[in-house]
């Protein structure tokens, strides 16, 4: 489904991101993991669109997307959410949603500014689509409240939202629990497989190695920008080259 | 409930809309009518400015577009030969192409080199205007538009009408833009590009379109002044104007559709309840166009729920009622 061949991106003198080739087949959750700086963020936004890479290239369904703006990428269905949370913190929960509904309206520019059937019928399909996501996610009751308002896990778990709301064919989670409770943490796995059940693919940057080992059917390890392993997440946990880029050379093998 | 909103903020309209119609009726000298005049002028260039700026782009270019307009007007007339009203609507159309190659060809220039681009480009159409032969040096005397229906624009209150017609079709496009999902998508585009770029918005295009359809009506702005001052000159059209134009923006709301009309109305009514004497006038003018982003940074528009939240102690977010 999504397949990255030879890529490469370079900072000046740094190669953040060296040679690297990996395949995603459709209905995967595969993990990306490393220590900080290997790179992981790097190659997302290569993925996304948001880095043109210095070599190599990106597939999406077959289909060459390497030189696309993020924009036609998410038009295309493959979709990313942010380390950070990245939303509109001034505006209201549905707000938000609403405007990550954007991809699913059918009416024009100017027909959705002076009115027409066509945007009242948008309005109507996207406000249904957004409550029903709402739901879902057990954030009806705050879909008035301000983003700012929320506690930092629900906000988190809203940038996953805006990004299925896209209703996308993969998606891309950056570091999905980073900063989240345990709680929080089990709420945001269990989506995580919903979504791959309701067809959409997975690939995620995560540090909690038990989200990782909990969730992923597949694990890709970055160092120095390379990929250094890449398998289910027994094997990779048990690979010497991992262990040793995440605890140091005597590091004891001792994860899941 | 809903219902009773829409229908209030109905009502709330329409008698703005009659009470701006009335207006030059209960003011009847014409000083009186020449500020409203400007006032009008100043809402339009500061309520399409606004937009540009919600949309995230630091736009101080308005006072070129401004430009555009009157000057497209007086040529489309003097060397074309067309009428006004065939003029008028070219020299929008003039004024967001104009807009659309300056978008696209700084598209990737964002934040205060943006803004400075803009501000070069007022100082580029004003010294194009000025070191033309053709438009030279001496101002261009632009003739009242042909009459229409009657009315033959002898005095000022057909322009105010002019105007106000202009004012109404501005703030409407605006105002609908504002609340359709393109304006949410603007704010987005502002707060987060990359999210916004991530759930499928052309920023670029967004951004770029906006700044056209805004352009479009600082042109008519300009179309507007020509015949209405007769005689245009390039001084109307220096970043000064453009420098005002911001400070109605700002001192009035950016929040809102309404804060650059509440900014644009008040400082041109300001100086007149002032006194006269241009020294103690400016002084005043500058200590209460201070005060005021001091104490309300969110504009004049922000007073009422300011003053609402302070009189019933309320939790400072208002509307959860």
């Amino acid at each position: 489904m999504l397949e990255a061949r030879r890529l490469a991106k370079r900072f000046g003198g740094l190669m953040a991101v060296v040679d690297l080739s990996l395949l995603v087949e459709h209905g995967e959750i595969v993990g990306l993991i490393g220590p900080n700086g290997a790179g992981k963020t790097t190659l997302f936004n290569l993925l996304s669109g948001f880095y043109k890479p210095t070599s190599g290239a990106v597939f999406f369904d077959g289909e060459d997307i390497t030189k696309l703006k993020p924009n036609k990428i998410a038009a295309r269905g493959l979709v990313r959410t942010f380390q950070l949370v990245s939303l509109v913190k001034t505006e209201t929960v549905m707000t938000n949603v609403l405007v990550a509904l954007h991809l699913q309206r059918e009416a024009g520019v100017l027909a959705s500014i002076f009115g027409g059937r066509g945007a009242r019928r948008d309005k109507q399909k996207v406000s249904i689509k957004a409550t029903e996501l709402l739901t879902e996610l057990g954030l009806e009751a705050d879909k008035d409240e301000l983003v700012s308002n929320l506690p930092h896990g629900l906000q988190k778990a809203l940038g996953i939202a805006v990004a299925l709301a896209t209703r996308p064919r993969m998606v891309l989670l950056d570091e999905p629990t980073a900063g989240m409770s345990a709680a929080e943490t089990a709420q945001v796995m269990a989506l995580i497989r919903r979504t791959r059940e309701s067809g959409v693919t997975v690939m995620l940057v995560e540090h909690d190695l038990k989200v990782v080992m909990g969730v992923c059917d597949r694990v890709v390890v970055m160092n120095f920008g390379r990929k250094i392993a890449e398998g289910t997440p027994e094997e990779v946990s048990r690979n010497k080259e991992v262990i040793a880029a995440y605890l140091g050379f005597e590091g004891i093998s001792r994860h899941g | 409930m809903a219902n009773n909103k829409l229908k209030r903020s109905w009502y709330a309209h329409a008698a703005l809309v009659a009470a701006a119609l009335a207006l030059p009726w209960v003011f009847r000298s014409e000083y009186a009518q020449h500020l409203m005049i400007m006032t009008g002028l100043g809402v339009i260039l500061a309520a399409s400015n606004r937009l540009i700026i919600v949309s995230g782009a630091w736009f101080m270019g308005m006072a070129a577009f401004y430009a555009i307009g009157a000057y497209g007007v007086v040529m489309l007339r003097v060397y074309v030969g067309l009428s006004y009203w065939i003029s008028f609507p070219l020299v929008g159309l003039a004024a967001a192409g104009v807009a659309l190659a300056l978008g696209y060809g700084t598209a990737r220039v964002k934040g205060i080199p943006f803004c400075l681009i803009t501000v070069a480009f007022v100082e580029v159409v004003r010294l194009s205007i000025v070191k033309n032969p053709f438009l030279g040096h001496t101002a261009l005397k632009c003739a009242p538009p042909e009459a229409i229906l009657g009315i033959d624009f002898s005095s000022k209150i057909h322009y105010y009408y002019l105007i106000f017609l202009v004012v109404f079709l501005t703030l409407s496009v605006l105002g609908l833009i504002d609340r359709s999902p393109v304006g949410a998508a603007l704010k987005t585009i502002a707060q987060n590009e990359e999210l916004a770029e991530s759930v499928g918005i052309n920023t670029v295009r967004y951004r770029v379109v906006t700044m056209a359809a805004c352009c479009f009506f600082g042109g008519l702005a300009g179309a507007v002044l020509a015949p209405y001052v007769a005689v245009t000159g390039p001084t109307s059209f220096t970043l000064n104007t453009s420098v005002i134009i911001l400070f109605y923006i700002v001192v009035g709301g950016l929040g809102s559709l309404w804060g650059p009309v509440a900014g644009a109305v008040f400082l041109n009514l300001l100086p007149e309840i002032l006194p006269s004497q241009a020294y103690v006038q400016n002084i005043l003018y500058a200590a209460i166009v201070l005060a005021s982003l001091f104490f309300l940074p969110d504009g004049l528009i922000s007073l009422p729920l300011r003053l609402r939240t302070l009189f019933t102690h309320g939790d400072g977010r208002g509307g959860h009622a």
